[in-house]
């Protein structure tokens, strides 16, 4: 009498360290979430198609919003004090990029006296914000 | 007779089965969450102030006037926005040395000055000057 062999089952995953792995996975999400830091002001950026992506890490941004507020680092100020702030920053970082968050709705004539303050602080590398054409 | 002890069942253990389910509910829900964040912007060099001012033929200079009402007029022609960019490849073919001058009226919005600045960069023109108009 020939007896069948029962049928080899196929070798089982272990999944026990399934667990494992996913909780590392969560760790690495949770630590490389980024909260945003600076909260700005409620503008609509002007829509441009040639921008390019900013290194976050050298850019300080200036806020000028559709009523003229001024703020630096979530701080409001007058035109008047802008260089000054900047003036600091540049001395500390001399490469330092100047991210120009401007409401796409304010008159030329307000960009032009930001714009003077930032060439009186030698800020001259200026990033000019827009949202991306298209989306 | 002694009292047969009964073998003690092992305390009930909380079932470890839906630990994965509830690690990967909580990774799905930070994957999802997560926004890396992309700052877009049109980069410039504003001219320092006080330096000396160089001396540029006139024929060298391709100027965009935008005036109050969002016009574009170039050497005294109107210019709808979307030909800009193709007036400035063609210059530039003829002519190395252009330089694109964006001049922009003081009531002009902030938006028509950079509309006009993403045509020029578009075409990739390699210098460029920005200013506001006298008047």
């Amino acid at each position: 009498m020939r007896f069948k062999r029962t049928a080899e089952m196929g070798a089982a995953v272990p999944t026990g360290s399934m667990g494992d792995i996913v909780f590392l996975l969560l760790i690495f999400f949770m630590a490389t979430t980024i909260f945003k830091l600076e909260e700005g002001l409620k503008i609509t950026l002007p829509r441009a198609e040639s921008g390019v992506r900013v290194p976050r890490e050298r850019v300080t941004h200036v806020w000028v919003n559709g009523r003229g507020d001024i703020t630096i680092d979530d701080a409001y100020m007058d035109l008047n004090t802008v260089e000054a702030i900047l003036v600091q920053k540049m001395r500390e970082n001399p490469q330092l990029m100047v991210g120009v968050n401007m409401d796409a709705a304010l008159p030329y004539d307000f960009v032009d006296k930001v714009l003077r303050q930032l060439r009186k602080a030698n800020a001259l590398s200026v990033s000019f914000t827009n949202d991306v054409e298209g989306t | 007779m002694a009292r047969l002890k009964r073998p003690q069942a092992p305390p009930p253990e909380i079932s470890q089965a839906s630990t994965a389910d509830i690690a990967f509910l909580l990774l799905i829900f930070f994957i999802s969450t997560t926004v890396f964040e992309t700052e877009f912007g049109i980069p410039l060099l504003l001219p320092g102030l006080g330096g000396s001012v160089t001396k540029v033929k006139t024929e060298n200079v391709l100027t965009f006037k935008t005036d109050a009402t969002g016009a574009i007029v170039c050497e005294d022609a109107v210019v709808p926005l979307r030909q800009v960019r193709r007036m400035v490849e063609t210059e530039l073919q003829a002519n190395d040395n252009l330089i694109v001058a964006i001049e922009t009226s003081g009531e002009a919005a902030y938006e028509r000055m950079i509309d006009v600045l993403d045509e020029v960069k578009a075409a990739k023109a390699p210098r460029i000057s920005i200013k506001k108009s006298r008047r």
